[in-house]
């Protein structure tokens, strides 16, 4: 089912599965995912996440993997520092600009 | 089947255990996950090297087609799939396969237990084989060396007797240390030398036994190895350094006396004397524990605006003291490590009057300071002192927090990776984010992790030490005699003075015997002869008078 991304324009999901799979086979991928995580180490993102899920751990009796993903991930989503997001936004949209033009 | 019952009381899946029991299906699985692991780990070193018409193989989803970017793996049959969107647990029930591994971190899941779980084996087999891959991953700048393979350690004979007839001891050593008298500035850097594993491993190897040493009085190694031996003998009561102060006041005087001290100065002013008092410490690449523990090299390079011309010196360093001002003095409001090791490394302009160049003689240049040996325990000190006169009457204490992380990354900072993003610019390239394609070898080998800081209270002549310290994954708090246990945030949050990283892999030579173990084995060659000699002669002596005495009573018959 087509959507819309934030310009508006329609991407398929045909158009966002190639991109995907051409971000993995040049590469690319995992040079923005490196420079994401360095990016959220520096901010304290990766620590503070860290420390809130040992400290969630050790009061979970049993511990679940579902409770700890679900918590766990929605801090992480919601506590991405601005400039971060910006930052990495930019350099996917670099990429994307630069296969539109092939 | 006894481990089997030891294992699930410890929490051990019982479906992986009773899977491991046939000895066909385990090889098998344990080979479909080294490839699965080798896979990985070999794609993500070359996904670093930026190469133009190269493609990675990238595997699809066996469910919605889709280009995998964190594949699970099925460990039963060819399927791969989605993890968050679930299809990899779909395929698991559906063909009633029990278990898939996370190809990037190695975690394996069950889908009985519905968890990830934990196997001894299984770790084992991960570990090696990515570290494996790592030392192919790495070369060298020198000679086109390989890097040095891991052995991994198995007791000999002898080994094996030693360790047959000994009692094994919980190895945890935490013990609080008495204030005697505005002494905390000594009992922090005390606990972070506790929790340094290096220091650590060397004192408790009994590498310097304060009964065998022969100074006697005044060696700062005898007092870390009883310190080290009190902490680790199971007695939990707080502990006073007595003796360890009153040798450090007699070492450095400038320390001594009951008023606060730096605790920068005590840690500076205790390497030292460590170092003096280690047997066979030299003053040139020393090899003792502090120098192979603390020791880095630090690389000036000057470059004249005019000609080009750099000059480059090394500097020894055992720490790295951070500035928390700018240029003009200002304090800036985010600061964080990151922040202050690139005001540390960034170009400094040298005025014409600084500076002198062969070629052009007195002209502008710039200076650039970078990590050209990075040391296995890097210790940063903020400045947040600063004394305004030469008798430390007047100082101020500047109070800015700064943020450090509990990994780090010293790449960016290193000689090599500076120069070859420089090199890169110059080319046109771009380096934003990523790694420069020249070989700088895996991230691991970059990558520091924290386990101790010291900090501090109030304010100059009036303020208090204490410090956090890791021990494995737990944090705790050290208030002179009081220890808490403790967290990661609660650490991270204090107001930091000093902060000691432990890096994540040694650099090791092949084995080679120790020149001190060669000359006691030739000394005892030689004594042995010469034993053989006195003996020789002494019978010889006997002969001799037994000879005399027969020859004199025939003489006399």
């Amino acid at each position: 089912m087509p959507s819309r991304d934030t310009n508006g324009s329609v991407v398929s999901d045909e158009m966002y599965a190639q991109i995907q799979r051409r971000l993995l086979e040049s590469g690319e991928w995992d040079r923005i995912y490196r420079m994401l995580e360095l990016k959220l180490n520096e901010s304290g993102w990766m620590d503070e996440l860290h420390d809130h899920a040992k400290e969630l751990a050790r009061q979970m009796y049993p511990i679940s993997v579902r409770k700890m993903t679900d918590s766990v991930s929605s801090k992480a989503s919601s506590e991405v520092p601005e400039n971060v997001k910006a930052e990495v936004t930019a350099k996917i949209r670099q990429y994307l600009d630069s296969q539109l033009e092939k | 089947m006894s481990y089997t019952t030891e294992a699930e009381e410890a929490g051990a899946c019982p479906h992986l255990l009773s899977t491991f029991t046939d000895d066909g299906v385990r090889s098998d699985i344990l080979q479909k996950y080294r490839t699965v692991v080798s896979w990985a780990t070999s794609r993500s070193y070359e996904s670093q090297r930026p190469a133009k018409k190269r493609k990675l193989s990238t595997p699809q989803c066996g469910s919605c087609g889709i280009a995998l970017s964190r594949p699970f793996v099925c460990l039963h049959c060819s399927y791969s799939g989605c993890w968050s969107l679930s299809h990899i647990q779909g395929h698991l029930s559906e063909a009633g396969h029990h278990f898939c591994v996370d190809a990037k971190s190695g975690s394996i899941f069950c889908s009985e237990c519905d968890d990830f779980v934990y196997d001894a084996i299984i770790s084992d087999v991960y570990n090696s084989t990515t570290l494996a891959l790592e030392e192919k991953y790495t070369s060298f700048q020198v000679a086109k060396k390989r890097r040095e393979p891991f052995r991994p350690w198995t007791p000999n004979d002898k080994d094996t007797e030693a360790l047959d007839g000994a009692t094994s001891l919980p190895c945890i050593g935490r013990r609080g240390l008495l204030n005697l008298g505005q002494t905390c500035f000594l009992n922090v850097v005390l606990q972070s030398f506790l929790a340094n594993p290096l220091l650590r491993n060397y004192f408790l190897s009994d590498k310097h036994n304060h009964r065998l040493c022969s100074r006697g009085k005044d060696c700062t190694c005898c007092e870390m190895d009883t310190l080290f031996s009190e902490v680790y003998s199971g007695n939990e009561a707080p502990f006073g350094p007595t003796t360890f102060l009153s040798t450090t006041w007699r070492a450095s005087s400038e320390l001594s006396g009951y008023a606060q001290q730096d605790a920068h100065e005590c840690f500076i002013s205790a390497l030292n004397q460590i170092h003096a008092t280690s047997r066979g410490s030299t003053k040139l690449s020393c090899i003792c524990i502090v120098h192979s523990t603390f020791d880095g090299l630090l690389q000036s390079d000057v470059k004249c605006k005019k000609c080009g011309n750099v000059t480059t010196a090394t500097d020894p360093m055992l720490d790295i003291s951070l500035e928390l001002k700018g240029k003009i003095g200002e304090i800036g409001r985010n600061n964080t490590l990151a922040s202050c090791l690139r005001r540390f490394t960034q170009p400094e302009e040298l005025g014409a009057t600084e500076y002198s160049c062969d070629k052009c003689g007195r002209c502008p240049a710039s200076k650039r300071l970078s990590i050209r040996k990075l040391p296995p325990v890097l210790s940063f000190q903020f400045k947040r002192f600063e004394y305004k006169s030469a008798d430390r009457s007047s100082a101020q204490k500047i109070e800015a927090s700064v943020r450090f992380p509990a990994s780090l990354n010293m790449a960016e900072y290193t000689t090599l990776v500076m120069k070859a993003q420089e090199g890169e610019r110059e080319k046109g390239q771009k380096t934003e984010g990523s790694y420069p394609s020249s070989d700088i070898g895996p991230q691991a080998m970059y990558e520091y992790d924290l386990f101790a800081v010291i900090c501090h209270d109030g304010q100059i002549d009036n303020g208090h030490y204490t410090c956090f310290a890791r021990y494995q994954d737990e944090w705790y708090y050290f208030d002179d005699d009081k220890v808490t246990h403790s967290s990661l945030g609660a650490c991270l949050k204090s107001q930091a003075y000093m902060c000691f990283y432990v890096k994540r892999r040694l650099d090791y030579k092949p084995y080679v015997t120790p020149s001190y173990v060669v000359a006691r084995e030739a000394e005892a060659i030689k004594e042995k002869e010469r034993e053989r000699e006195r003996e020789a002669a002494l019978t010889k002596e006997v002969d001799d008078a037994l000879l005399e005495y027969v020859t004199v009573r025939r003489y006399l018959a």
